[in-house]
C-alpha cells in the first residue's frame, strides 16, 4: 500500500470548495472544503452525516447548493467531468434481466468503447474483480457480493481518474473482501484517487491512507489517521507496552507527566494513557535505553479509525463539553487543509 | 444462551391472527398516501350527499309533510328504497374500483418488487395466511367505502322515523347491501391480489384492470350489437357483479336480464376460481433463477 | 462519432428492455382482443369504414388503445428507470443530459409508433376492406397523438417521482372525464385534438361528433388547427422534458 507523505501533496484530483447542500430546509451539508489526492481516502460518518450526498455530489448526480465541486478541473455535473469519475453506487440495483456480462458490456459502450476495445475492456475489469468466470448468469441470480463486484467492475471500465465507491464491502464475504481491498490499493497505486465510504471502519484502518470525519454535515477532521489522533488533546492515547519488568518500568512511568494512567495488564503488559504523544515517545524510548527495559512490544490500541471515530463523535455531540468542540472544528481550517 | 433470551412464556396466538394486521397494515398504505386522498373524498362525497340529503328531506317531511312530496318529487330515488342503496353502492363502488387500479402495486406488487413476500412468508404465516391476509386488507378498502356507509345511510333512514318499522319491513336492504358488499369485496379482492400477483407494476397492472373494466365491457357491447345476443353483456364483470347484487336486494337490475343471472353467477364465480388458482403458485417466498 | 454510437446503444438497450416487458405483453393481449373483435364486426352484414371509425376506431382504439400504448412505453424510459433504480448509471456516463433524454425519448417514440400505427393497421387488416379504407383515414391522427402522448408522459417522467401514477391519472381521468365534458375544458386532452383530425378527415364519410358529442356540445376545431396544436404540443412536450431532465438533480 502506497503511503503518500502529506509534506508534499501530489495534485488534487477532485475538490470541493465551501460545499454547501440543502434539501428543502434541511442542511445535509455544510460549507465543506476538501481535496481528493491520489491514493485511497476512506469516508466515516454515522447514518445522515451526508455522506451519501457528499458522494452524489462529487459524482455529479447532485448539484451544490453553495461552492463548487471539480473533478479534474472541470464541474462535476458537467457530462465532460463524468468521463474521470467511476462510480459504485449503493443502491442495489440493476437491469436484472441482463448477464453481468452483458450488463458490464453495455456500460462500455455507454462510456464510448465498442466492438473488439469494448469487449477487451469489459473481460479486463471483469478478471480485475474476479467475476471473468461467473459473468455469463443472470443478475437476478447474483449473491449481494458478486453484485457488489459487478458495480465495482463498471465503474473501473473508463478507467477513471477518481473512483467513489459507496459501501463497496458490504455482503462481500471475508476473502472477496482481501481480493477487493488488493484492487483498490493496486488502482490508488496507479495514481488515481479513490473514495471509499464505509461502516466497516476496521478495514478503512488497513485501507485508507487518508480518512475524512463527517458529522451532521460538517467535515469534522480529514487527514491520516495518526494525524487525526494526535490532534485529539482531550483523549489520552492508550498504548500497550509489553517488557520484561513491567513493575519496575510502570515505577519510573508514573513519576513522568506525560503518562496519566497505568494498568497492569497479564504478567508482562502495561496500558499506559498518555498525553500529548510527541512528548511521551522520545521521553520513552530514552528511558527504555538508559535502563536496559527490554521492550517486546510497543502498541497503540485507540489509534483505529473505530477509536478515532468514537473520540471525534464523542467531541462533536451537542451536550458535548464547550471546551471540546472547538478542539474538533478546529481540524479542519477554513481552507480545508487537513489536520496536519 | 441465557433463558432470559426468550422470556416470553405465554402460548403464541394462531398464526391467522395475523391476517388481521396484514390487512390492517393495507388500509394504513393507502390512507398515507396523498394520491388516494383524492379517490377517497370523492367516495366521502357521494356518501356525505346522500347522507345530508336523507336528513334534509326527513327534516322537511317532520316540519311540514306537504314538501315532503316536493322534496320526494326534486331529489327522486332517496326514499330509502332498495334501488337507492343499491345505485348508492354502485356509485361507490366504481370510485373504489378506480381506487383499486392504483393500489394494487402498494397492496400486492409492493411485496413482489421489493421482497415482502419473503420476509411474511418467513414467520409463522404461511401462503393461505398471506392469501388471506391480502384478500381482507383489499376487502377492508372496499367494504370502508361502499359496504359500512350504505350500512350508516340505512342506519340513519331507520332512525329519523318515529318508530323502527322500517327496520322491520326493510329488513331485505340489510341483507342485500351485506350481500352486495360482500360480493363486491370478494371479487374485485380476488381479481386484484391475482393481477397483482403477476403485475406487480403499476403500469401493466392498471392495463390489465382497464382491460377487465372499460375494454372488454365496451367489446361485450359491441359484439352484443353484432350478433344481437344479449348473453355478450356477459364479458362485463362490473355489470354481472351489479347484477347478482341487485338480486340480494330482492330484484334483478335491469329486469331483462334476469334470465342472464344464473350466467352472471356463473361467471363471476368461474373469474374468482381461476384468479385463486393464479395467485397460489405466485405467493413463494423464494425465487429459483436459472 | 462515440458520442452519437453511445447514444444510439442506450436507445436499442431501452427499445430492447420495453420489448420484453410486461406492458408489451398486456399491450399485445388489448390489442388481440380488440382485433376480435373487429373480426366479428367485419363477419356481419354490409361494413363502411364510417362505421369502423365510429364503432372500433374511436371509442375503443382512440379513446383507450392508443393512449394506453403510449403509456406504456413512455413511462417506462426515464420514469422505469428512476423506479427501478438504474437511473444513475446513465446519469455516471460522459453523455450530456439531454442526449439520453432524447436516446430514451427516441426509443419509447419507435415503440410507440409501431404500436400505435402498426396495431392500427392490424385493425383496418382484421375488419376487412372497410377497416384499410378507415385506416388509411386514420393514420395521420394517430401519429401525431402518438407525438403528442409519448412527449407528455416522458416529460412527466422526468419531472415527476410517480410518473407513472401521473400518467394514469391523466390518462384516466383529465382524458376521460374532461375530454367528455361540454365546453372548452375538453381541449386539455389531446384525445379531443386526435379526435377533431378523424372527424374532419372523415367528414366525407359523413362522420361527425354524434349522440353525447354532438356538434353543439363538442365544439370541434378544425382539422389543421388539431394538427398544429398537436405539433406543437409534441416539440413543446420534447424540449420541456428535455430541459427538465437536464437541470434536475435524480437522488
Amino acid at each position: 500500500m502506497s503511503r503518500h507523505a502529506t509534506a508534499d501533496p501530489l495534485p488534487a484530483i477532485a475538490e470541493l470548495t465551501g460545499v454547501s447542500k440543502f434539501y428543502g430546509p434541511v442542511m445535509a451539508l455544510n460549507d465543506v472544503t476538501l481535496s481528493l489526492q491520489p491514493g485511497i481516502t476512506g469516508l466515516v460518518g454515522p447514518n445522515g452525516a451526508g455522506k451519501s450526498t457528499l458522494i452524489r455530489l462529487l459524482t455529479g448526480q447532485l448539484r451544490p447548493g453553495l461552492g463548487k465541486v471539480r473533478v479534474c478541473g472541470r464541474d462535476a455535473w458537467r457530462a465532460s467531468a463524468k468521463a474521470h469519475i467511476g462510480y459504485c453506487a449503493d443502491s442495489d440495483a440493476f437491469y436484472e434481466e441482463m448477464s453481468g456480462r452483458q450488463f458490464v458490456r453495455l456500460m462500455a459502450r455507454f462510456h464510448g468503447l465498442f466492438g473488439a476495445a469494448a469487449r477487451q475492456r469489459c473481460e479486463t475489469v471483469l478478471e480485475e474483480v474476479g467475476m471473468a468466470d461467473r459473468a455469463d448468469r443472470p443478475l437476478a441470480g447474483y449473491s449481494k457480493g458478486m453484485r457488489q463486484r459487478i458495480k465495482l467492475a463498471q465503474a473501473l471500465l473508463h478507467d477513471p481518474d477518481l473512483l467513489v465507491l459507496d459501501e463497496p464491502l458490504n455482503g462481500v464475504d471475508p476473502l472477496g473482501r482481501i481480493d477487493l481491498l488488493k484492487q483498490l490499493t493496486q488502482i490508488a497505486n496507479r495514481g488515481k484517487a479513490v473514495l471509499v465510504s464505509s461502516h466497516i471502519l476496521d478495514e478503512m484502518d488497513r485501507l485508507a491512507e487518508r480518512v475524512l470525519f463527517l458529522c451532521r454535515g460538517r467535515l469534522i477532521a480529514s487527514g491520516t489517521l495518526a494525524q487525526v489522533r494526535d490532534m485529539l488533546d482531550d483523549h489520552p492515547l492508550k498504548v500497550c507496552v509489553a517488557c520484561n519488568s513491567p513493575r519496575a518500568l510502570a515505577a519510573r512511568l508514573a513519576l513522568h507527566e506525560t503518562v496519566h494512567g497505568i494498568q497492569m495488564q497479564g504478567g508482562d503488559r502495561l496500558i499506559l494513557q498518555v498525553r500529548p504523544p510527541k512528548e511521551f515517545f522520545p521521553m520513552f524510548s530514552e528511558l527504555a535505553c538508559q535502563e536496559a527495559f527490554e521492550i517486546r512490544r510497543l502498541e497503540i490500541l485507540d489509534a483505529s479509525t473505530e477509536a478515532v471515530f468514537d473520540y471525534l463523535m464523542q467531541a462533536s455531540q451537542p451536550g458535548a463539553e464547550s471546551k471540546r468542540v472547538p478542539a474538533a472544528d478546529s481540524m479542519v481550517d477554513r481552507q480545508g487543509t487537513p489536520a496536519s | 444462551m441465557t433463558p432470559l433470551y426468550r422470556g416470553w412464556s405465554e402460548r403464541l396466538h394462531p398464526a391467522w391472527m395475523a391476517c388481521w394486521p396484514l390487512a390492517t397494515n393495507g388500509v394504513r398504505l393507502i390512507v398515507r398516501r396523498k394520491l388516494f386522498w383524492v379517490l377517497l373524498g370523492l367516495a366521502a362525497l357521494n356518501f356525505l350527499f346522500a347522507f345530508a340529503t336523507i336528513y334534509l328531506k326527513a327534516q322537511v317531511s317532520a316540519e311540514n309533510p306537504s314538501i315532503s312530496q316536493f322534496v320526494d318529487a326534486v331529489l327522486s330515488n332517496s326514499g330509502g328504497q332498495a334501488d337507492f342503496f343499491r345505485d348508492f353502492m354502485f356509485a361507490q363502488g366504481t370510485v373504489t374500483m378506480l381506487l383499486l387500479a392504483f393500489a394494487g402495486e402498494l397492496l400486492v406488487g409492493g411485496d413482489y418488487r421489493h421482497g415482502g413476500l419473503t420476509f411474511y412468508l418467513s414467520r409463522r404465516i404461511a401462503r393461505r395466511h398471506y392469501v388471506m391476509g391480502k384478500l381482507l386488507s383489499i376487502s377492508l378498502v372496499v367494504s370502508l367505502t361502499t359496504t359500512i356507509p350504505a350500512l350508516i345511510l340505512f342506519a340513519e333512514f331507520g332512525l329519523l322515523t318515529d318508530s323502527t318499522e322500517y327496520f322491520q319491513e326493510n329488513w331485505r336492504i340489510a341483507i342485500g347491501i351485506l350481500g352486495y358488499g360482500v360480493l363486491m369485496a370478494s371479487v374485485l379482492s380476488l381479481l386484484l391480489l391475482a393481477l397483482a400477483s403477476w403485475f406487480p407494476r403499476t403500469v401493466p397492472l392498471v392495463m390489465c384492470w382497464a382491460c377487465v373494466f372499460v375494454l372488454l365491457p365496451a367489446l361485450g357491447a359491441l359484439l352484443r350489437e353484432i350478433f344481437d345476443d344479449r348473453r355478450w353483456m356477459l364479458l362485463m364483470l362490473w355489470r354481472n357483479i351489479r347484477m347478482i347484487g341487485s338480486w340480494f336486494f330482492g330484484e334483478i337490475r335491469p329486469e331483462r336480464d334476469a334470465a342472464l343471472l344464473p350466467w352472471a353467477i356463473v361467471v363471476v364465480t368461474s373469474v374468482c376460481v381461476v384468479c385463486l388458482l393464479a395467485v397460489l403458485p405466485r405467493v413463494r417466498a423464494v425465487r429459483v433463477i436459472t | 462519432m462515440t458520442t452519437a454510437f453511445a447514444v444510439i446503444q442506450m436507445m436499442l438497450t431501452a427499445v430492447r428492455r420495453m420489448i420484453w416487458s410486461r406492458q408489451t405483453m398486456v399491450s399485445l393481449l388489448l390489442l388481440t382482443l380488440v382485433s376480435l373483435g373487429c373480426i366479428a364486426w367485419s363477419l356481419r352484414g354490409e361494413r363502411d369504414p364510417a362505421d369502423f371509425l365510429r364503432q372500433i376506431l374511436l371509442p375503443m382504439y382512440v379513446a383507450f388503445l392508443l393512449p394506453m400504448s403510449c403509456l406504456s412505453f413512455a413511462t417506462v424510459g426515464i420514469a422505469g428507470d428512476r423506479e427501478e433504480g438504474t437511473l444513475v448509471y446513465l446519469l455516471s456516463t460522459p453523455l450530456p443530459r439531454p442526449l439520453i433524454y432524447t436516446a430514451k425519448f427516441a426509443a419509447a417514440l419507435l415503440l410507440a409508433l409501431v404500436w400505435s400505427l402498426g396495431g392500427l393497421w392490424v385493425l383496418g387488416v382484421a375488419a376487412g376492406p372497410a377497416g384499410r379504407e378507415a385506416v388509411a383515414i386514420a393514420w395521420p391522427a394517430a401519429l401525431l397523438a402518438t407525438l403528442a402522448y409519448v412527449g407528455l408522459f416522458q416529460w412527466f417522467g422526468a419531472l415527476f417521482r410517480r410518473a407513472t401514477i401521473m400518467a394514469l391519472a391523466y390518462a384516466l381521468f383529465l382524458e376521460v372525464f374532461l375530454g367528455n365534458m361540454p365546453g372548452i375544458i375538453k381541449r386539455v386532452a389531446i384525445t379531443f385534438y386526435t379526435q377533431c383530425i378523424l372527424f374532419e378527415a372523415a367528414a366525407p364519410l359523413g362522420v361527425a361528433p354524434s349522440g353525447p358529442h354532438s356538434a353543439t356540445i363538442f365544439q370541434p376545431i378544425s382539422g389543421s388547427t388539431a394538427q398544429m396544436i398537436l405539433i406543437v404540443l409534441s416539440v413543446g412536450f420534447f424540449v420541456l422534458g428535455a430541459v427538465v431532465f437536464s437541470r434536475r438533480e435524480y437522488p
